[in-house]
């Protein structure tokens, strides 16, 4: 899908989302259900080595904007406190989460590429914790 | 053999083609006016539109299960009683303080607490029509949960938080017990579940000969309960046994309470997880059971079975619903079980969600297909472990034809003398496979089958109580000279010290 | 530490771990107990009687070569008085196919048995390498499937035999299993832990190696020292059963009897007699047994080449047709649908040439009581 058009093209600002945790995937994030955060509007270059390749890593010029991808990598690398297997499989979620941006289902977002905004609320909910 | 080992199966595999996630429009299927929030199998709903989908489903399965000769055509064989509901007790809930069961409680108060209250409410007396008799099913509901962490290293009591999200359903009673309560005599008599003098059986390995005690166990049921895991041979047996001990003692619990129903739970991807799990530790006689099953007049349903594990997160979002979420816990296990991580349980569970996320078809077909499928032959015993059905044609002579061992008849082969009919003990014999599977079957890390004895869960004790007057013959108990003399039979395969 | 004694005859030192059983064993006694599970399986299921003769479906692979070392060794021992073929198949896939004949060859040479070897390029006029240059890799275990089941058959038939033991082993079967209940497949699913079932036509196809593990098989061949190739079919796509047999493996190492426990679960279930009958009014022969269709009728013989079939064409005579006409990816019910020309097609077209009964079939076929063959 289009990517909304990102409010300035700076590569210093920063994006405020608010994460929440469900169904037991709190215990992962230092055991907390709701969380702040302030990440980088633009993936910094260079990109994680285990980021996702994407065109923009051809192009180190034109920084790439967040998205989902890059949060995903920089929780794991900021607030995860527990066992990344349970977290991530590959380069992305691993199977079994749920995620929600804006209360909407992100794979009605484009998953991972879904680029955020400033404000976003973006949600993962466990179903490991199953009957 | 090669890939193409099933040939006339390739045909077939075209049919499971990756489907795009959702239609090109994400607008609601169903109100086709608000964005869509969410995809469940390839069709997108909008919040408003997301509750009743997933509640029909819910009330599907639910009246399948109060009435079901309005279900299945003309077979119903005993309870001709007609359309009228048979929900004339109590109705116990097994709550786990997992998804499932937060969602399965949130359900029935939703569906028989609240809407009964407001009756008013315009959206009661739509569904009132179809629903017609809610509000009076049962006279009293309770909500039970089997405490476990006895079974765990460390892990920690999870009772209070428990309490806490249970406590949010005035109506409901929570009654806790205990994994360990399995082997606590004295709990089973506070139940009524125990006749008095009440028997305790213990078992011996290898040699599966049950040995009744009216007096004693040793230890407290704490330590039973750890002696009986530590018994087991494999982590999936461990597995086996914690989810064995809390179905039976929910269903003696609802037995206790007077409950002629009780809910488990289980989500379509839970379901379809145990049965394939299942499947794969030998249960297939017992697929419809895992699905549904009478055990002493108590019926056992899973009114979530429709309910996919993606439609269940949402639904504990958006409802605001909480999980008592539990983690690195590792099980008891003390010297069979070496360094070994998987499960066959826990393989099935990230082989299937795994599947899920390529083939959001799967689940679904799992659950369907065994629907189709009943136990071949009849059946006209219980499992003294499980209280399943276990099928006519004996298990044990299966196993010993698949796999030589030194039980089996080696006629040819010098040394081994061949195994006598009567040396199957009477216990070993009535197992149904998946148990007795359990007991048996090593992995290649651990180390030969434990001797000693094994306390036994306290059912047992009720179908094994007075072995003396039930007349299991002589073999049923063995004495210390033939269990010497079985053990010394047996010695050399009781291996290894290797890995 | 002392050498450890094997578990079974206490004499000799253990040199095996067993992966059906854990137990450590001395290589003799593997063969045993090897031999005899087959022997058991085989004697049990009354696969077959004095006089049969057999065919060995024989690829070159560690299956079929194991299987063929066994069936002599057992029929040997315990005196089964079978007479014994080797039945190949070529694909031919370069590279694949031609390595694992030239151990058949050997194969047929070190056990003295005849080997009839029966090529697609003969049959059809097609070799699989010419199939996918022109399919692709996409459906082309579609077509290797349907041609090799009916090569096989009439492999059989021009060998005089109504009966083929194939290498399935324990693995394969539980992997379909699987395979089965996940895709839904319930006539599949039925029929898939049966050991003995009729082909398209009415010869038997058995697996005596049902509840052989292939780590087994494996190591059998390896202390035997038999001359087997190992590979892959090159053109093996289907990731949907690459998933199905990595899971199973994951099973094994967690516990080894997942394998024969799932096959226990596949024999104590069947389908449910009013499902049975709701798919019956759909589709008429499912559940039949091919014999018994055939004479009610409601099986009959393609018009083209004489094969059995639901249809006026078989399977491999529609999908020859779209190959010849430059159609190929059609599937076969669009191919069903579109009303090939039945009967002998356009001159210029290759078919396949007219099926016969193998004379042992046409004689049981006759009323004559079926002890009364000749050979």
């Amino acid at each position: 899908m289009t990517p909304p058009t990102p409010p300035e093209n700076t590569s210093s600002k920063t994006l405020n989302l608010k994460l929440e945790f469900g169904g037991g995937m709190e215990l992962l994030f230092s055991n907390k259900r709701s969380h702040r955060v302030s990440i980088p509007a633009h993936v910094p270059a260079p990109p994680p080595p285990t980021a996702s390749a994407s065109p923009a890593t051809d192009r180190p010029d034109t920084p790439r904007p967040s998205d989902v991808n890059y949060l995903i990598h920089w929780m794991k690398e900021n607030i995860l406190t527990e066992r990344v297997e349970l977290f991530m499989e590959g380069d992305t979620v691993r199977p079994g989460i749920l995620v929600m941006i804006n209360d909407v289902d992100w794979e009605l977002e484009g998953e991972g590429e879904y680029v955020l905004k400033d404000g976003d609320e973006v949600v993962f909910i466990s179903t490991l914790h199953g009957g | 053999m090669a890939t193409c080992a099933n040939v006339e199966d390739t045909a077939r595999d075209e049919l499971m083609p990756r489907r795009k996630k959702h239609d090109r429009d994400s607008s609601c299927l169903r109100c086709k006016t608000a964005k869509g929030q969410i995809i469940i199998r390839h069709c997108v709903y909008c919040k408003q539109c997301f509750y009743p989908t997933v509640d029909l489903k819910f009330r599907r399965a639910l009246a399948q299960l109060l009435n079901p000769s309005a279900q299945r055509k003309s077979k119903a064989p005993k309870q001709q009683a007609g359309p009228s509901n048979d929900a004339q007790g109590n109705l116990l809930l097994g709550f786990s303080g997992g998804m499932g069961s937060a969602i399965l409680l949130d359900m029935v108060s939703r569906r028989y607490i609240e809407d009964a209250d407001e009756n008013a409410a315009s959206e009661a007396q739509k569904s009132r029509a179809e629903g017609k008799r809610r509000p009076s099913v049962w006279q009293k509901i309770r909500v039970a949960y089997i405490e476990q962490c006895s079974a765990y290293e460390n892990s920690s009591e999870r009772t209070e938080e428990v309490r806490r999200i249970v406590d949010r359903y005035p109506e409901f009673e929570l009654i806790i017990a205990r994994l360990e309560d399995a082997f606590d005599i004295e709990w089973w008599r506070k139940q009524g579940l125990t006749p008095d003098p009440a028997t305790s059986v213990t078992l011996s390995l290898p040699s599966f000969g049950i040995v009744s005690d009216s007096t004693t166990l040793p230890g407290t049921p704490i330590e039973r309960l750890k002696t009986y895991l530590a018994a087991q041979p494999t982590t999936t047996a461990v597995q086996y046994s914690i989810s064995l001990l809390t179905r039976l003692l929910l269903q003696h619990l609802a037995l206790a309470t007077s409950s002629t129903h009780l809910l488990l739970g289980a989500s379509l991807t839970s379901l379809s997880i145990s049965l394939i799990s299942g499947i794969s530790q030998g249960g297939g006689f017992n697929v419809k059971e895992e699905r549904e099953e009478v055990w002493q007049g108590v019926k056992v349903c899973r009114p979530l079975r429709e309910v996919g594990v993606k439609e269940c997160a949402a639904w504990l979002w958006w409802r605001g619903l909480e999980v008592v979420p539990r983690m690195n816990e590792a099980y008891v296990s003390s010297g069979n079980v070496r360094g070994e991580q998987s499960t066959i349980q826990r393989l099935t569970r990230d082989f299937i969600i795994g599947l899920e996320k390529d083939f959001p078809s799967t689940v679904s077909a799992i659950a369907k297909t065994c629907e189709k499928l009943e136990p071949k032959g009849g059946s006209n015993s219980i499992c003294p472990m499980c209280q399943r059905q276990v099928p006519q044609s004996g298990v044990q002579d299966w196993k010993a034809r698949i796999s030589i061992r030194p039980f089996a008849t080696m006629t040819t082969h010098e040394q081994t003398p061949p195994a006598s009919e009567d040396e199957i003990s009477e216990f070993e014999r009535r197992l149904c496979y998946p148990c007795h599977t359990t007991w048996t079957s090593r992995s290649i890390r651990n180390r030969g089958m434990d001797t000693g004895t094994v306390p036994l869960p306290s059912w047992v004790g009720l179908a094994f109580g007075n072995v003396e007057q039930m007349d299991y013959g002589s073999t049923g108990i063995l004495t210390p000279e033939s269990r010497a003399r079985t053990r010394d039979r047996i010695k050399d395969f009781l291996l290894d010290e290797d890995t | 530490m002392p050498p450890k004694l094997c578990a079974l005859c206490s004499k000799e030192r253990a040199i095996l771990r067993r992966p059906k059983t854990g137990q450590q064993i001395c290589k003799d006694c593997f063969f045993y107990v090897f031999e005899t599970e087959v022997h058991n399986t085989i004697t049990e299921a009354k696969l077959f009687k004095p006089g049969d003769r057999v065919a060995i479906g024989a690829s070159g692979g560690k299956d079929s070569t194991v299987l063929a070392y066994v069936m002599k060794t057992l029929n040997d021992r315990y005196k089964y008085g079978l007479e014994l073929f080797l039945l190949s198949i070529d694909e031919g896939i370069t590279g694949y196919r031609d390595d694992s004949l030239e151990t058949v060859k050997r194969n047929q040479q070190q056990y003295n048995l005849p080997l009839k070897i029966l090529s697609y390029h003969e049959l059809y006029g097609w070799t699989m390498d010419r199939i996918v240059e022109k399919i692709g890799r996409k459906n082309n275990c579609t077509f290797c499937g349907v041609f090799r089941r009916q090569a096989l058959d009439r492999g059989a038939a021009s060998l005089n035999v109504d009966h083929i033991v194939t290498g399935h082993n324990a693995d394969d079967i539980a992997e379909t299993v699987l395979m089965n209940i996940m895709r839904g497949d319930i006539a599949r699913l039925g029929r898939c832990t049966l050991i003995c079932t009729q082909g398209e036509d009415t010869i038997r196809r058995s697996k005596p190696f049902k509840y052989a593990y292939e780590k087994e098989i494996v190591m059998y061949a390896y202390f035997k020292k038999l001359d087997y190739f190992s590979t892959e079919c090159i053109y093996s796509p289907d990731a949907y059963r690459g998933h199905a047999r990595m899971f199973l493996k994951d099973l094994e190492a967690a516990r080894p009897s997942a394998i024969i426990d799932i096959i226990h679960s596949g024999e104590a279930f069947e389908v449910k007699e009013e499902v049975k009958q709701a798919a019956k009014a759909q589709r008429k022969t499912l559940f039949l047994s091919r014999p018994t269709a055939l004479a009610k009728g409601i099986l009959e013989r393609c018009k083209r080449c004489g094969y059995i079939s639901s249809n006026d064409l078989c399977k491999a005579c529609v999908l020859l047709e779209g190959l010849e006409r430059g159609m190929p990816n059609m599937s076969i019910k669009e191919k069903e649908r579109s009303r090939l020309e039945v009967g002998y097609g356009p001159s210029d077209m290759r078919t396949i040439p007219k099926f016969e009964l193998p004379p042992v079939l046409a004689d049981a076929a006759s009323p004559q009581p079926k002890g009364l063959r000749e050979n």
